[in-house]
């Protein structure tokens, strides 16, 4: 019995049992660049209705608190915190604050206060809404600082609903934040108009504020200086959005997630650079200018009303059950079928016997020391940003067609390096 | 069947590797290292545009993952000794 573990019995146990564990940390590390960061600990910031900043804590790890400017009547305010799990704001989970009794009817900084935040995921996006309870009107003014994550969003709903989302670039939130959220790449149309953009700005002047749309084809050579040049834009667009006074909020009217920009130019379809921006015309000048501007995104826009699908693809849709697809089998069928079920049930593991490695990953990626690193890989999720195409950093001019080849080449000679390291390290193992 | 018994059987040696480990309390890590991480996470962001962060960080894991399980190796070796 005791020789039935021998040294090459030990070594080949380790070997699987390290390549089980570290493949789905693996896995999870790759997929790092397809998720957003909502893991913060550094203090994000509201901002009052004077402009000033006050500092205000919240962590989604250990998400319990969210701070709002309120001016209300009611006796009563109550946060409920919607966490949406599934896309297209699907999956809904709540959770309910404290209840605060507010100071007077002035503006006021509440915290509200919730026992758990739950899921709080990697993934989810959430809504706040504050309740008013006992009647009375309420509004509020400021947003929760998104630059607290890596590139949060923040925006107010005028009447109801402080709203905020998670995981799109924020340009300096002491000027305020606009994004374009859609297009994405994906089929339109032969020509695509429907521009979506998010924003929110604390009006410092009076005047006229507009939403501006700058974009260039991919394949123009001007699109380098339209993204070195803040204020460039190779084809323009504007859409008002009305006048606001010193000290409002600028918000999109009829504002619920975003606001869309339907009247703004139709391009067809190809790759572009765009941008979006809020431009300020001072009331008594006819001087404009551009208070913020968002992060440049890349789209490919595909015609839409003639997509490269079989409209039939779903009839010849096959099964991936192996056992179910033995009957496919046709040469010596009454043989074949009978041999084929019996290999898949001889050799072919289901299921849950796979599934139960990923759970005693799962088990032991919670504790020491794995934990550790898992915790330590959470934390630095995120760190690949939203995805845009072309950003300008605080130390490069990031150009995705240069730095995306020169970055995937470091990384295969980094992993190039360790698969070596590893070879060498086993190689001339002594035990 | 002959697989499922085979995974079975690694799955069962794997638990029982990993029993130790599994009574230990949940990993946590010092609030000052998680606002460390969390802050070197914000510098590492702006880098990460040209060098690829998260792939020096797969290969350090490896490099750790590895000396532990070596390391472990030897531990479990050295007990099986003194008990002859």
């Amino acid at each position: 019995m005791y020789s039935f573990i021998n040294k090459k019995t030990t070594i080949g146990l380790f070997i699987l049992t390290i390549g089980v564990l570290l493949a789905p940390q693996i896995t999870h590390a790759d997929n790092i660049a397809a998720q957003q960061t909502i893991y913060s600990t550094s203090t994000p910031q509201g901002i009052d209705n004077t402009g000033n900043q006050t500092i205000s804590e919240l962590s989604a790890s250990d998400w319990n608190q969210v701070q709002v400017f309120v001016s209300t009547s009611a006796s009563t305010l109550r946060a409920v915190m919607h966490t949406f799990t599934g896309p297209n704001q699907t999956g809904v989970e709540t959770s309910t604050s404290t209840d605060i009794t507010p100071v007077d009817g002035d503006y006021h900084l509440y915290t509200f206060t919730f026992d758990a935040i739950t899921p709080a995921s990697t993934t989810a996006s959430y809504k706040l809404f504050i309740n008013t309870i006992g009647g009375g009107t309420e509004s509020f003014k400021g947003s929760i600082n998104p630059d607290s994550y890596t590139g949060g969003q923040a925006s107010i709903e005028p009447t109801k609903d402080f709203y905020f989302r998670i995981g799109k670039n924020l340009a300096n939130p002491n000027t305020g934040a606009i994004t374009i959220t859609y297009p994405t790449n994906g089929y339109t149309g032969k020509y695509f108009g429907l521009w979506t953009v998010d924003y929110n700005y604390l009006a410092t002047t009076t005047g006229i504020y507009w939403v501006e749309v700058d974009y260039a084809s991919s394949t123009q050579t001007l699109f380098d200086q339209f993204i070195t040049d803040p204020n460039a834009g190779v084809y323009s667009d504007a859409h008002s959005i009305g006048s606001w006074g010193s000290g409002q909020l600028v918000i999109p009217p009829g504002f619920t997630d975003q606001v869309i920009t339907t009247t703004l130019a139709s391009i067809p379809t190809g790759d572009y650079y765009a941008k979006a921006a809020i431009r300020i015309q001072p009331i008594g000048t006819n001087i404009s200018y551009i208070a913020t501007t968002s992060p440049i995104i890349q789209i490919s826009i595909t015609d839409g009303t003639n997509p490269n699908v079989n409209a039939n693809q779903n009839n010849n849709a096959t099964t991936t059950d192996p056992y179910t697809q033995c009957n496919n089998l046709t040469f010596l069928d009454t043989l074949t079928i009978p041999i084929c079920k019996l290999s898949v049930f001889l050799f072919i593991p289901d299921t849950g016997t796979l599934s139960q490695f990923g759970n005693l990953f799962k088990t032991i990626s919670t504790k020491p020391p794995i934990g550790w690193l898992t915790i330590s890989i959470g934390l630095l999720e995120g760190i690949n940003g939203t995805g845009t195409a072309a950003t300008t950093s605080q130390l490069f001019i990031v150009i995705p067609p240069i730095t995306d080849p020169i970055k995937t080449g470091i990384a295969t000679i980094l992993y190039l390096f360790t698969l070596i390291w590893l070879f060498n390290r086993i190689r001339h193992l002594a035990i | 069947m002959i697989t499922t018994i085979l995974l079975d059987i690694v799955y069962g040696f794997m638990w029982i590797i990993i029993l130790p480990l599994t009574l230990l309390p949940n990993a946590t890590l010092n609030p000052n290292i998680t606002t460390a991480i969390t802050t070197v996470n914000s510098y590492l962001t702006t880098i990460n545009d040209i060098f690829p962060i998260p792939t020096l960080i797969i290969c350090l894991s490896i490099v750790l993952v590895t000396e532990l399980a070596i390391l472990t190796y030897k531990g479990i070796k050295w007990i099986r000794k003194l008990g002859g």
